[in-house]
């Protein structure tokens, strides 16, 4: 029996394994620089395939949820889920009723007010917990007439984000409470300073005898004196001379499906 | 495990890790990365980096790639320690 050996050298293969991983670093590196030197091109054309196969991925998740596999955990899953959005809307809409009264209260005594800026309104095109940056992507760009700096709205009027960047048919927006992200408002004239938690999540640290109190709503008068969110937990301690504020956006952000967009 | 299996499981990986900068939290493609680095000189760890940047990332100003960044490390991070006990 005749028998063949072959030598193949570790250090060979190693090192091309090295060079390929060298190779795909710098190209990595080259690809970051020419989208940041040409403006984010390729960030629009990885975004426009980001955007498709997130819509896709949806849908075949709701096929497959729908396929009866899962049925009695997927549809209590389903009731669960039905029944908490019910519960956001509710308070969403009583919030924005309050909104709306306190709006009218301003109108009345500022007339220019009333002339509500026209918007456009946009699908939500992304998840929205995907991005570690509190960002999410939306149906709309600029030949829609969006443009960067312009308000993102909840159905109730919250504003929820800021147009961050804009390509043709999509728009990337920035969560007002985005990690990091701080939004000056007042809560009952009592000026504060959110700092954004994500997830439509913010917290302010006020002085104690600030009376603020759960369901007060923070509106922000550098975005329009439009409302931000609402108070949704109020804790001090007797030892603090301050009280933390917690303030969140009164929907679902992830079932939000469509925003509305208004100059900023 | 045998060699076509690695393969798959790398090729499963960076399916996930691909899949999950588009649709899922962030901590499932760092943990892609993490774990393809971990066993292999993932030259794809770095794509997935790159993607959730090159979709999450905000416009307007200068921001730091932190994904990019973070796959970079853990990737070249690792690169001595799977020569050294890693790979038999």
């Amino acid at each position: 029996m005749k028998m063949e050996f072959s030598y193949r050298s570790p250090r060979g293969t190693h090192s091309r394994k090295k060079s390929r991983l060298v190779a795909t670093t710098i190209l990595v590196v080259v690809l970051f620089l020419i989208d940041v030197i040409s403006g984010g091109k390729l960030r629009a054309s990885v975004r426009v395939f980001g955007s498709m196969i997130s819509t896709w991925s949806g849908q075949a998740g709701a096929t497959f949820t729908g396929s009866g596999f899962f049925t009695s955990r997927a549809a209590l899953e389903s009731q669960n889920r039905t029944l908490s959005e019910q519960v956001a809307q509710l308070q969403g809409r009583a919030a924005a009723l309050s909104a709306v009264q306190e709006e009218n209260d301003q109108l009345r005594a500022i007339v220019h007010l009333a002339a509500k800026s026209p918007g456009v309104t946009a699908p939500v095109v992304s998840s929205l917990e995907a991005s570690p940056y509190g960002t999410f992507l939306i149906g709309a760009g600029s030949q829609d007439g969006i443009a960067v700096g312009n308000l993102v709205l909840s159905e109730d009027g919250f504003v929820i984000g800021r147009v961050n960047d804009t390509s043709a048919r999509q728009s990337l927006v920035s969560e007002l409470f985005a990690p990091n992200a701080t939004v000056s408002a007042t809560v009952n004239a009592v000026p504060i300073s959110l700092s954004g938690q994500g997830g439509g999540n913010a917290r302010a640290n006020v002085l104690r005898s600030a009376a603020i109190a759960i369901g007060d709503i923070a509106i922000a008068p550098g975005l329009g004196e439009r409302p931000v969110g609402i108070v949704g937990q109020v804790a001090s301690s007797s030892a603090s001379a301050s009280q933390d504020v917690y303030v969140r956006t009164p929907l679902n952000l992830s079932s939000l499906q469509f925003v509305y967009v208004v100059p900023g | 495990m045998s060699s076509q299996a690695e393969i798959f499981v790398r090729i499963l990986i960076a399916i996930a890790g691909f899949w999950g900068a588009i649709v899922a939290p962030a901590w499932i493609p760092a943990a892609c990365i993490v774990l393809l680095a971990l066993r292999f000189p993932a030259w794809e760890a770095l794509l997935i980096g790159f993607v959730v940047d090159l979709l999450w990332l905000p416009g307007g100003g200068f921001h730091f790639p932190l994904f990019t960044i973070f796959a970079i490390v853990v990737v070249w991070l690792m690169e001595p320690i799977r020569n050294q006990f890693l790979i038999s």
